[in-house]
């Protein structure tokens, strides 16, 4: 204290008249920022959880595309090692193993049935019930060797003997057997019928055989069974 | 808990995280340093945001707290120097009588009697000490300050110097020039 100036007249007397006092919100206010400065932190998160989300994106992102690699050269080995007298030598899937030549002709020989359509009956009115089932894989057969790599080894010999069963199941020309492969079952039909109205009986049968090779579980229209 | 623990205790007590200790603190001071900025503002509104500043700067402040000094020298420096902000900003006057301690150009001298309060009515106590208060508020800033260090603070004058950084000559000389015109304002009213 100040003694040496102490006047405790003074003193009391500016005691007693001492008033003011601040507001109870202003108390509330500062005490609460005095409490809120030391409460404890809420607990950080560990460190190893804020990469979670990335690590988990980047480990589906690699997972994604070590698989699709994985199922592409196995399909890739699948295509080069599949035995053709045991498949089904579907025509599409023959061709596809096909050189490149082979290709271009059945290419060639859709675009000519594609530009000339048969006369008579409409190819929707003569298209069965299973075509959709069927479609797909004969249509989109030219476009499945633009995919696959460079044939392996064992692939012209896969071709080489779907071209010797089709010269060995009949006198069918080898460019009627190349064009059977890329067509449409509804197309094969279609020539089937033109045979079979030009007259050329047995062209028609064995060309109705060679299609029920490659098309067994394929339902005949009437007119063809 | 808190009741015994002296001031700069409570405070190293907050530092480590006690809140409790903080609010023993903040209730025996909150009325005299309020009181200190009422009578140094003259506005209650102007004191109220003082004050809260004046609490946040010792929360603030409570990590590098260490005791070199009363907690109550410590927290009336931190009330003196916002107050020298406070009168900066507003270009208030009594700035300049930090710098000059003008001792003759205090209005307590010339502070005449309310015409109404004539001495006769003074006599009583209470009308005597709301004239103190006027005549406190009418003390130039500096001498105010000090004596208001001495009543509220109960800061000695080696304390008084150092919550307002001048030395201690200065500080016996503002309050002594203080209580001279508060007595001598009294005496006039006896």
């Amino acid at each position: 204290m100040t003694d040496e100036l102490r006047d405790e007249r003074l003193s009391r007397l500016y005691r007693e008249s001492a008033a003011g006092e601040p507001p109870p919100a202003l108390d509330a206010a500062i005490l609460a920022a005095a409490r809120a400065a030391v409460a404890p932190a809420p607990p950080r998160r560990p460190g190893w959880r804020a990469w979670m989300l990335p690590t988990s994106l980047a480990a589906t992102v690699v997972l994604t595309v070590s698989l699709t690699l994985v199922v592409r050269q196995e399909q890739e080995r699948v295509e080069a090692e599949a035995p053709p007298p045991a498949a089904p030598s579907r025509p599409a899937e023959s061709e596809a193993a096909a050189p490149a030549v082979r290709q271009e002709k059945a290419a060639t020989a859709i675009e000519q049935k594609a530009a000339a359509p048969p006369s008579g009956l409409k190819r929707e009115e003569v298209r069965p019930q299973s075509e959709p089932l069927a479609r797909p894989a004969a249509t989109e057969a030219p476009a499945a060797p633009a995919v696959a790599a460079p044939p392996p080894a064992p692939a012209p010999a896969a071709a080489d003997a779907v071209e010797s069963r089709a010269k060995a199941a009949a006198p069918l020309r080898p460019e009627a057997a190349r064009a059977a492969v890329a067509r449409t079952p509804e197309q094969w039909l279609e020539e089937i019928r033109q045979l079979k109205s030009q007259g050329k009986e047995k062209e028609a049968a064995e060309s109705l055989a060679a299609f029920r090779q490659a098309f067994p579980d394929y339902r005949l229209p009437e007119d063809l069974r | 808990m808190h009741e015994g623990m002296s001031d700069e205790a409570l405070m190293l007590a907050y530092r480590d995280g006690d809140a409790g200790a903080f609010e023993a603190l903040y209730r025996r001071w909150r009325s005299r340093l309020y009181r200190y900025l009422l009578r140094q503002c003259g506005n209650a509104a102007e004191a109220d945001e003082l004050f809260q500043d004046i609490w946040l700067k010792v929360v603030n402040a409570r990590r590098g707290y260490e005791v070199a000094a009363k907690f109550s020298t410590w927290l009336f420096r931190i009330a003196h120097n916002r107050l020298i902000d406070h009168y900066r900003a507003r270009g208030r006057a009594e700035i300049a009588s930090f710098d000059d301690d003008p001792d003759d150009a205090d209005a307590v001298a010339a502070l005449p009697a309310r015409p109404h309060e004539q001495p006769e009515a003074l006599l009583e106590r209470k009308a005597l000490a709301e004239e103190l208060v006027r005549r406190i508020e009418a003390l130039p800033a500096a001498q105010r300050e000090t004596f208001l260090l001495s009543e509220e603070g109960e800061l000695t004058l080696e304390e008084i110097a150092a919550a307002t950084g001048v030395n201690r000559e200065t500080a016996k000389s503002r309050l002594r020039y203080a209580l001279n015109k508060l007595r001598a304002g009294l005496k006039e009213l006896r």
